[in-house]
């Protein structure tokens, strides 16, 4: 059954067994899994319901308002980070870029070291195994497209290590059109995957509807109270629906969950409720090559290198899909220099470097406000230490692509000027700060702010996700993570969502 | 050009003169902001020339997109709008009034912006370009200048 907030015309009331806030990678495989244990199960979505056949004209303009929060223009609170994230039933998956990576062993190390977490790569693969099954997760057999060719060239002429990237998808055209909705349901997202699911097996979902304060008294939550969203702007209406339920899963995303719960006053003996959040904060390089790359065409990412991942501010390099609007938007540059690298676009190869943040006493995440209309914002802010890491990114972005025999290279920073040289861009980036507005950093992996662990002063949940001191309310997204992951994040959230609900 | 002739009204332009100060087709601007717009875009995306329709269309994309955002984002562009309807930091900026203002000089004080201390200015100036730019390669008309191949036709 489908309830669709942006038609309500009267309040509503709900009684389930589960209530679930939130549809993305946690929300709907967690809804799917307990459908099929029998269980009566209601999905609340802030975002719309769109369908594969929604997607088909694979128009940025359509998807960034429809399927993204904020329009794709989500930002921290100094506005130096712009935050992508999905809105939409599906979440992120509808919209990601079909990357899959279980959680690296390092990772679970400084894990086991420092929060005391027991999870092994060993004790996680039966759960990584299942959703790769479940999702069609597996390596990306096709040739890479020239975007992602060109990393691995400039790696391999550095003689550097590179890896081939696994993805969730089923007979791909290999389109290249995954962040504005899979046109033809290749990806095997939540929307086409575990949502149809739990449908089938009698799951109530309800899109258009944003949670808004979940009603508890000594440790019981016994209401979700959620507004309507008419149309498809981000302005909820008067109608109410309550959802009253036996348990409640809080999925809204690892900045709409911390918000929800602060929302709703629960009390959190740890004080780490909204804060450790973590992004992989995202630097950028362009190169101008000589032959077309088309950057927009082809299966996203299909090369990454973690070669430089582990030293200091470690980071791992992808390419992203570069389509008009989004890199309109991400060029610092202003006037007739905008639009000059504007009319580059078919000979374009952008490489991000993504930051692993959480694992340095300097590198704390940001936390999660809320302002004076109980909207979240994130502050994130970046040390010294970390601005030398994207500094250094920058530099191992640029030696790669005129390794790969780029004309140009160009970091993104509002004082950069194109180089044609190595070395004449390391004495570029000599003298560029890295400070908040000047060095551009983007983020689609949002990850902590209400972290699993042992014990209730150290970690908001326990590490099945069961908020401590509240006998019915969960969160199982990627809010439980107390660092960034250090890989693309979608596998790490469901291979938890399966060891906790399965 | 004359900014207050700007209305776009049911697929027609109509004279300013006729609506009155929000013009109503608009769910955000103001006829204020429509000064500004018609100011900003020379500076902004100076490689076209701007005619009264090509700014009308802008101004209905903007407002558009505008009306989708969350309140709060909708009161920081307002107050973004507000800041450049201040006299007074017009003047700081050698700039007399946005109605008068050249496209050189509109330039001049975005840059100035950009480079200030304040980071409340540096956060106008990219705030103002990555809106403006991000509407205007919205429109799937500008695909051919950047030979960007539209998508397939999927059946
Ligand atoms: C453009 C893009 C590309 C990406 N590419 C990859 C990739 O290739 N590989 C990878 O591993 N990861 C990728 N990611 C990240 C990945 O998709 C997310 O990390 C993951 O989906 C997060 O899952 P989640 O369950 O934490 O939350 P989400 O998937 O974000 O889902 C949360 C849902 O909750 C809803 N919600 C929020 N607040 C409320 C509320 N108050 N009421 C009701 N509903 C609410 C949201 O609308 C959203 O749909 C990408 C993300 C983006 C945006
Ligand atoms: S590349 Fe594959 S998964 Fe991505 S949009 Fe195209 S068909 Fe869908």
């Amino acid at each position: 059954m489908i309830i669709d907030g942006s038609k309500a015309f009267s309040n509503q009331t709900l009684e389930v067994d589960y209530c679930i806030i939130g549809s993305g990678s946690g929300g709907a495989f967690a809804a799917s899994l307990l459908s099929e244990k029998g269980y009566k199960v209601a999905i609340i979505e802030e975002g719309p319901y769109q369908k594969t056949s929604d997607f088909k004209d694979m128009r940025e303009s359509r998807a960034y308002p429809e399927l993204y929060q904020e329009l794709a223009s989500r930002k921290t609170k100094n506005k130096a980070v712009n935050i992508l994230q999905g809105r939409n039933v599906g979440g992120g998956t509808t919209v990601n870029w079909t990357t899959c990576f279980r959680t690296p062993e390092n990772t679970l190390k400084y894990w086991r070291d420092n929060f005391d977490l027991p999870f092994t790569s060993d004790s996680l693969a039966h759960h990584f195994e299942v959703c790769e099954k479940r999702f069609s997760i597996s390596p990306w057999e096709i040739p890479p497209n020239t975007n992602n060719s060109l990393l691995a060239k400039g790696m391999s002429a550095l003689g550097r290590e590179y890896g081939h990237i696994s993805r969730n998808v089923k007979d791909c055209y290999n389109l290249g059109y995954c962040g504005v909705g899979c046109p033809t349901g290749a990806k095997q997202s939540q929307l086409v995957t575990s949502i149809p699911r739990a449908l089938a097996l009698g799951a109530i979902l309800a899109p258009r509807w944003r949670a808004y304060r979940l009603a508890h008294q000594f440790g019981k939550v016994s209401r979700l109270e959620a507004y309507n969203l008419p149309g498809l702007g981000n302005q909820t209406g008067e109608i109410k629906l309550t959802i009253k339920a036996r348990e409640f899963i809080v999925a809204a995303g690892a900045i709409g969950t911390p918000a929800l719960l602060m929302r709703s006053r629960i009390s959190d003996a740890s004080g780490l409720l909204g804060k450790r959040t973590f992004i992989h904060p995202t630097v950028i390089s362009g190169a101008i090559f000589e032959d077309e790359v088309q950057p927009y065409l082809g299966a996203p990412q299909s090369i990454y290198s973690d070669h430089y991942l582990w030293q200091d501010y470690g980071f791992k390099l992808e390419v992203p899909p570069v389509h008009p609007v989004l890199l309109a938007s991400t060029l610092m540059q202003k006037g007739d220099r905008h639009r000059e690298l504007m009319l580059k676009l078919n000979n374009l190869q952008v490489c991000i470097a993504l930051q692993r943040d959480g694992f340095f006493k300097d590198s704390v995440g940001g936390n999660v406000e809320l302002n004076s209309h109980g909207e979240p914002v994130l502050d994130y802010e970046w040390s010294e230490a970390m601005g030398e890491g994207f500094k250094q990114a920058l530099l191992a972005m640029a030696e790669l692509q005129f390794a790969a025999g780029a004309k140009e290279v160009l970091p993104i920073h509002a004082s950069a000027s194109t180089c044609t040289s190595i070395d004449q861009l390391s004495r570029m980036l000599d003298g560029l700060s890295m400070q908040a507005l000047a060095v551009k950093v983007v983020a689609a992996h949002v990850m902590g702010g209400a972290c699993f662990g042992t014990s209730e002063k150290q970690s908001v949940t326990n590490l099945d996700g069961r908020v401590w001191r509240y006998h019915n309310l969960s969160v199982m997204d990627g809010s439980l993570f107390p660092t960034s992951i250090a890989a693309n994040p979608m596998l790490s959230i469901l291979g938890h969502t399966h060891r906790i609900y399965s | 050009m004359s900014v207050g002739l700007i209305a776009w009204r049911q697929g027609v332009l109509v004279p300013a003169s006729q609506q009155s100060q929000k013009i109503s087709e608009f769910s955000f601007l103001e006829k204020r902001d429509v000064v500004l717009i018609t100011a900003l875009l020379p500076a902004l995306l100076p490689f076209k020339k701007w005619p009264l329709e090509d700014t009308a269309l802008m101004c209905q994309d903007l407002d558009r997109t505008i009306s989708f955002m969350t309140k709060s984002t909708k009161s920081e562009i307002r107050q973004l709008f507000d800041l450049f309807h201040l006299k007074p930091f017009l003047w700081w900026h050698g700039a007399r009034s946005l109605d008068q203002i050249s496209a050189v000089d509109m330039s001049k004080l975005i840059t100035s912006m950009t480079s200030s201390r304040l980071s409340d200015f540096k956060m106008a100036a990219a705030a103002l370009n990555e809106i403006i730019c991000g509407v205007y390669y919205a429109n799937p008309q500008t695909d051919r200048e950047l030979s960007y191949a539209p998508p397939l036709e999927l059946v």
